[in-house]
């Protein structure tokens, strides 16, 4: 249940960005599925938290692409969500993964009252 | 407003990891994150490896509660500092910069420090410790199926120990599949079999992580 620490850690990055004052209305994030990195169980836990800081009911919008594979048998790029099929042209197992680690927290949507825009921290 | 952000949840965890890396380095400090199941024999490893290394090892020992493992570890003649995380399922980059702080603080010279993580498949693979590799292991008392189950901690390690091998006489595990599904996700997996009762394999282990030392160093 690691999700709780990454709910936190998401919590920290977005109060450094829109400081205090401002709705959190929506949060966009991408996992791979080589992420190790349950998109429910990190929606549950960043949603209680966002609660109990004061930033409100955010929705979390989940992106979830396949991971990109390249066949080192015939040399098709592919993509999976599961790894336990092989190449769909020739069948082998034998790949490199070339993305599908990922754990990206993408950008934020604030209701910022009409205020200019204005970005703070890092 | 939208605010695009484009950055790693682990960002924070990411850049301690850096700087506990830095400062191994400043060491001549090898290290590795052992990662595998509870029960897997991590600690019986450490202790086997410990009869190599002598106390040119010392380990940072991660556990939910109690110093049991580091007693065990110390009792092999390595220094050992224990973690107890109190709950926590992984070790993150902070946790193991204090513990080797405090490990640098009793004084001592070593060539590999190994990190046994929280016995665990699925959470630590999400959070670089600033290990130079991640070991991921298994033993024979578990399925040969487990390597496509939890692809997330295989597709980052760079080594594989199954250990336990004194069992095979007596168990179905094919290791031959759990290796070659673990080079399905990571073809520059090094493979080792070992017996943490019997030492089969532990020299061929030891050895080839000094000579991994060696390359870090050099690079």
């Amino acid at each position: 249940m690691h999700e709780l620490s990454l709910a936190e850690e998401m919590l920290v990055m977005i109060s450094d960005v829109i400081g205090s004052g401002r709705r959190l209305e929506r949060v966009n994030l991408v996992i791979g599925p080589l992420s190790g990195v349950s998109a429910d169980s990190l929606r549950f836990c960043f949603t209680e938290l966002a609660a109990m800081r004061g930033l409100g009911s955010p929705d979390l919008v989940v992106e979830e692409p396949p991971a990109s594979l390249r066949c080192r048998s015939c040399g098709l790029s592919y993509e999976v969500h599961e790894f336990v099929e092989g190449c769909p042209a020739c069948g082998s197992m034998e790949r490199d993964i070339l993305s599908g680690m990922e754990c990206m927290l993408e950008s934020i949507e604030v209701d910022d009252g009409g205020r200019p825009a204005e970005r703070s921290g890092s | 407003m939208k605010i695009g952000l484009q950055s790693p949840v682990t960002g924070r965890n990411d850049r301690e990891a850096a700087r506990n890396r830095a400062a191994f380095r400043r060491r001549g400090l090898f290290v590795f994150n052992l990662i595998g199941s509870p029960g897997t024999g991590k600690t019986s490893l450490l202790e086997a490896m410990a009869g190599e290394f002598g106390d040119a090892m010392a380990v940072i020992e991660g556990d939910v509660q109690t110093r049991r493992d580091a007693d065990r570890i110390e009792g092999k003649g390595c220094r050992a500092v224990q973690i107890e995380t109190h709950g926590a399922c992984h070790l993150d980059a902070s946790m193991v910069g204090r513990a080797a702080e405090g490990l640098f603080a009793l004084g001592g010279e070593w060539k590999v420090l190994a990190v046994e993580n929280v016995g665990n498949l699925i959470c630590p693979s999400s959070y670089d410790l600033g290990e130079n590799v991640k070991i991921g292991m298994l033993s024979l008392a578990e399925g040969d199926d487990k390597v496509l189950k939890y692809p997330s901690i295989f597709s980052r390690i760079g080594m594989l120990v199954t250990s336990k091998i004194d069992l095979l006489p007596h168990m179905d595990f094919d290791i031959d599949r759990a290796e070659s599904e673990c080079r399905s996700l990571n073809p520059g997996v090094s493979c080792f079999r070992v017996s943490a009762r019997t030492g089969e394999g532990i020299p061929g282990l030891c050895s080839h992580i000094l000579s991994e030392r060696e390359k870090a160093l050099r690079v």
